[in-house]
């Protein structure tokens, strides 16, 4: 991936995360503290750097909400701040970020070193302002040792940092699928962070009541109490609106799924295959799990798979060949997103 | 706000620095507060004039910084009803 897409593709992630961050307090201008909130459960050296310093996403909050609450008595002013809620950032829109965070995003993006979440977080840790070295003397550590934390987890691979639950490495893993697929199918995989312990993550991403928590087109499952085993298949309803109450429009032949359980393997891997019975417009797909216990939570890396269509439909693969990374990108990055936040509402 | 809740408004200027973080994080604060209000107060009926003349503000800055921002389950009243 070059330097560019790498970088455009980490300030979506830290921007989606951020902004969710100041939905639940109440704000709607992402400020230094949702960037380093969204640093927290990165899926990059970053967000592996502040876990390895013992920062946890509940954690880090706790310290955002005292700072304010400490800045605002050194004022003489003694008052609660409000509780922070849940998340709406999906129900609610006009979301920015404040002109000194953006600007702080700019600088990082210019770095000629990696242009990715290390060089945030490296920028965000030295702003002029004082408030992130106080936050971080408030979270035990200080710029310097997440300077260090920084350089020590750029060099370790991501599922070295603790005890592995799964046998079978992701890259072996990718090799492993491409084997097995038929020809024409296309399929990537994306990291992810998920601030949950391995166990709770699985348990979600076997139940099929819950593919809705993180498939963004799936309304609900029928008989979604039947036990997940191996090859059973369950009938699953598109979303037909959206969080913030608006219709989505979804022709008729595409409003039902049928959903297959193709593989599961306790605690380290779950796959589900989706197909469109209703239609021959429609491509097969399929998203795979893995998942690898780490420090304050859960590495997942997600396959999304993309067979081909069937019969003459073939031919559009060829002009949209080009664009398939990008989307199936984009699918993993909603699906891990959505598995985040599942967790961090 | 009750005045309980505001105490000792000393304004500690012994640490300019310190201080001027502080104003930061009350602005911060405002803006959290001032989403809030104005919620409640579409919610309770008033229109974008009324919060904006409460506000001190005009209603095309309010509207403008507001319109997009809040719960879009709130029914907003027209204009001129």
């Amino acid at each position: 991936m070059s330097q560019f897409i790498r970088m455009a593709a980490t300030l979506q992630t830290l921007s989606l995360a951020a902004m969710e961050e100041a939905s639940r307090r109440g704000l709607r201008e992402a400020d230094l503290d949702d960037l380093f909130l969204a640093l927290v459960i990165n899926d990059q050296s970053a967000g592996r750097a502040l876990r390895g310093l013992d920062i946890t996403l509940e954690g880090a909050r706790a310290a955002v909400a005292a700072q304010h609450t400490s800045e605002l008595a050194t004022l003489g002013i003694t008052l609660e701040v409000p509780t922070p809620g849940r998340i709406v950032f999906h129900e609610t829109r006009g979301y920015a970020w404040s002109a000194r965070t953006e600007a702080l995003l700019m600088q990082a993006a210019e770095k000629k070193s990696a242009g990715d979440a290390d060089a945030v977080l490296r920028t965000l840790v030295n702003e002029p302002s004082g408030h992130i070295i106080d936050l971080l003397t408030r979270l035990n550590t200080s710029p310097n040792a997440v300077l260090d934390a920084l350089d020590a987890a750029r060099g370790a691979p991501a599922q070295s940092n603790a005890p592995t639950a799964s046998t079978a490495s992701p890259a072996s893993t990718a090799s492993e699928m491409s084997q097995k697929r038929p020809s024409g199918a296309i399929s990537r995989s994306t990291e992810a962070f998920v601030p949950a312990p391995a166990l709770d993550v699985w348990t979600v991403l076997t139940d099929p009541a819950q593919i809705p928590t993180w498939e963004p087109g799936t309304a609900t499952v029928d008989r979604a109490d039947r036990e997940a085993t191996v090859g059973t298949t369950w009938t699953a309803h598109a979303l037909m609106t959206a969080p913030d109450g608006k219709a989505i429009r979804v022709p008729p032949a595409f409003r039902r799924r049928s959903v297959q359980l193709i593989d599961m393997q306790a605690r380290s891997c779950v796959a589900w295959r989706f197909t469109h019975p209703d239609t021959q417009r429609s491509r097969a797909t399929a998203t795979e799990f893995r998942l690898e216990e780490a420090i304050g939570g859960t590495h997942v890396t997600i396959t999304t798979t993309w067979f081909a269509y069937r019969g003459w439909r073939r031919v559009n693969d060829i002009f949209l060949r080009p664009f398939l990374p990008l989307l199936i990108w984009m699918t993993n990055w909603q699906i891990g997103s959505r598995l985040s936040r599942a967790f961090s509402a | 706000m009750e005045s309980s809740q505001l105490a000792e408004v000393a304004a500690n200027i012994g640490d300019p620095r310190a201080g001027l973080r502080a104003v930061a994080s009350l602005r911060v604060l405002a803006d959290t507060l001032e989403l809030r209000q104005v919620e409640a107060a579409l919610r309770a009926g008033m229109n974008w004039q009324a919060i904006a003349e409460a506000l001190g503000v005009t209603r095309q800055a309010v509207h403008k910084k507001y319109a997009q921002r809040i719960d879009p389950t709130i029914v907003v009243p027209r204009r001129n009803t």
